[in-house]
């Protein structure tokens, strides 16, 4: 019976959601799926992992949205989707981050538009620098991606 | 006496000025508008914040300490710094919030940036050598770093191994003209600087030669861009660009000679298109847009492009099958770039490790012998190829010990035939 029971607890555990892991980022070989500048700058970096495994990567968070507005893609459409923390420099998910906007801040597309895991962290930073207005992933879709002068 | 002498020496040690405040002394003590020649080797992170004029003799190296630039410059206008060299862990030169500044004859050498400016206008840089250190771009500076600045002229600049030989923001009135980049990322990167002109300059064995990025008023003409084969390389890269102008530039062996993504208004006019595994690659590219009168020779690839395509008119391509009966000067049939696989590659990157292999060679027969009507890439009025150009540069050198080894052959047989 114990034996039947593990099987069963093993078989439920196999039909859970599935996860997916962040790749590499290889500087000599990975280009923005978007604009196609290599990423050299991997602090600012993304990708997006298709539910079949597919990934594509982005050098700026404007990037990846971008692609996620071209394929009108939402979170439930792909498997995953991950961007560089600014604070910690860890891959986050991109529909829990918190996101500080300012023109001054430099990004490689210079969106201005840097991420954060925890909302905490935004606000420390909005407070160091004296500047910037927080979003949630929600607001991004009404954000005018483009120069900010 | 001996305490007198230690007295007198140690008033002498501390009245002697190290390198470093010297030559900042010297900028210190300038009357505005002076000259100040620099000889020798200075150690130091010097500041200029007035009118001056800087010369550097033969040897005269300024050396930065620490992380800080070796020379800055800022707030102030009509700044000259000629002939100088100059080494740094991270930044060379540094101009910021200044006006009227001149910077000529400098050399940077594995630094991370070689000259930085910010917020300036009426900035000329010309013949500086920067050459930045072995190792991949990724842990590299740019050689030339413009930021948000008006009234530019970058020319006759030598730069090699650094990220990106010349990376320009924000910049309102560029003029970049016989420049060379090469072993670089990018030769020169265009980001958010409308109106720009960029012409006469050689990039080679970058990975892309010129890369323009949301753009509004370009123009490139005159170039030469060779040699960039990586795998995500290209003789030239717009990324959402409006009304530019391409043209009468040389793009040879690269992978792709020039990709348009999300591009608006663009005229790519008499280029030479020689010998690229893909001459051009168009996606997302609006009705405006056209590529006429340019020549394409020896390329695998004539175009490739999403569904929308990419109108052709008027060029000359060298693999032409059609005739020119009533002797227009223009084929009597229609010339189609259209290709099954190239439309593959712009898809899936990976497939042109399979160019020019059989399967592929058959494949595009085949889309020549099949008389279906293709709706992109065709070419209504395609040039007849009349002469090839001549590319190969004579050297006059081998050309006189040519002839005077065949007249001393000459001579030697007629004296012989004497005998």
């Amino acid at each position: 019976m114990k034996k039947w029971l593990v099987v069963g607890v093993l078989m439920l555990a196999g039909c859970g959601e599935k996860s997916y892991e962040p790749h590499a980022i290889n500087e000599e070989t990975d280009i923005c799926d978007i604009c196609n500048m290599s990423i050299v700058h991997q602090e600012f970096a993304g990708q997006i992992i298709e539910k079949n495994g597919d990934y594509e990567v982005f050098d700026d968070i404007g990037c990846l949205v971008e692609k996620l507005t071209r394929n009108e893609q939402r979170a439930e459409d792909i498997g995953a989707a991950f961007i560089k923390d600014a604070d910690t420099n860890e891959w986050i998910n991109v529909f829990e981050a918190t996101y500080l906007y300012d023109k001054e801040f430099w990004t490689p597309m210079n969106y201005g538009v840097l991420v954060f895991g925890d909302a905490a962290d935004a606000k420390a930073y909005q407070t160091e620098s004296g500047t910037g207005e927080l979003f949630s992933f929600a607001d991004l879709q009404d954000f005018k991606w483009g120069i900010h002068q | 006496m001996k305490k007198l002498l230690f007295v007198a020496f140690f008033w002498f040690a501390l009245a002697m000025p190290t390198e470093a405040s010297t030559l900042q002394q010297q900028i210190d003590d300038a009357a505005p508008g002076a000259t100040i020649t620099v000889e020798g080797e200075h150690t130091g992170n010097f500041i200029i914040t007035k009118p001056l004029t800087l010369l550097g003799e033969k040897g005269a190296v300024i050396h930065a300490e620490g992380s800080n630039p070796a020379l800055t410059i800022e707030q102030t206008q009509d700044v000259v710094v000629r002939a100088l060299a100059f080494t740094a862990k991270q930044r060379a030169v540094v101009v910021k919030d200044a006006e009227h500044i001149v910077i000529k004859d400098v050399r940077a050498k594995d630094m991370n940036i070689g000259i930085q400016v910010h917020r300036t206008k009426h900035v000329e840089i010309e013949g500086a050598i920067i050459e930045g250190p072995e190792g991949h771009y990724a842990k590299k500076g740019n050689g030339l770093a413009l930021f948000e600045s008006e009234d530019l002229k970058i020319h006759h600049n030598f730069i090699t191994n650094v990220q990106d030989g010349l990376y320009i923001e924000e910049i309102k009135g560029i003029h970049v003209y016989d420049n060379t980049v090469s072993h670089s990322r990018y030769g020169t990167h265009f980001m958010h600087t409308d109106d720009g002109l960029i012409e006469n300059n050689m990039f080679e064995h970058n990975v892309t030669g010129l890369m323009v990025m949301m753009v509004d008023g370009f123009e490139a003409r005159h170039n030469g861009l060779r040699y960039h084969h990586a795998l995500n390389g290209s003789g030239m890269l717009l990324y959402d660009v409006k009304n530019a102008s391409i043209s009468d530039n040389q793009l040879l062996e690269n992978r792709v000679g020039l990709v348009m993504q999300t591009c608006e208004a663009i005229e790519v006019e008499g280029n030479y298109f020689e010998v690229n595994q893909t001459a051009i690659e168009a996606t997302r590219i609006d009705d405006a847009s056209i590529v006429r009168n340019n020549t394409f020779t020896g390329n695998i690839l004539t175009a490739r492009s999403d569904q929308k395509g990419l109108s052709l008119r008027a060029n000359t391509y060298d693999d032409y099958e059609g005739i020119d009966v009533d002797e227009d000067g223009y084929g009597d049939t229609s010339y189609m770039a259209y290709s099954s696989f190239g439309q593959w590659m712009v898809r899936q990157p990976a497939y042109q490790y399979f160019v020019a292999s059989p399967s592929v060679e058959l494949l595009t027969k085949l889309d020549s012998q099949t008389k279906v009507e293709q709706q992109v890439l065709v070419d209504e009025k395609p040039r007849i190829m009349t002469q090839r150009r001549e590319t190969l540069p004579r050297n006059y050198r081998q050309v006189i010990v040519g002839g005077m080894i065949v007249f001393l052959i000459g001579l030697l047989w007629k004296r012989s035939v004497r005998q």
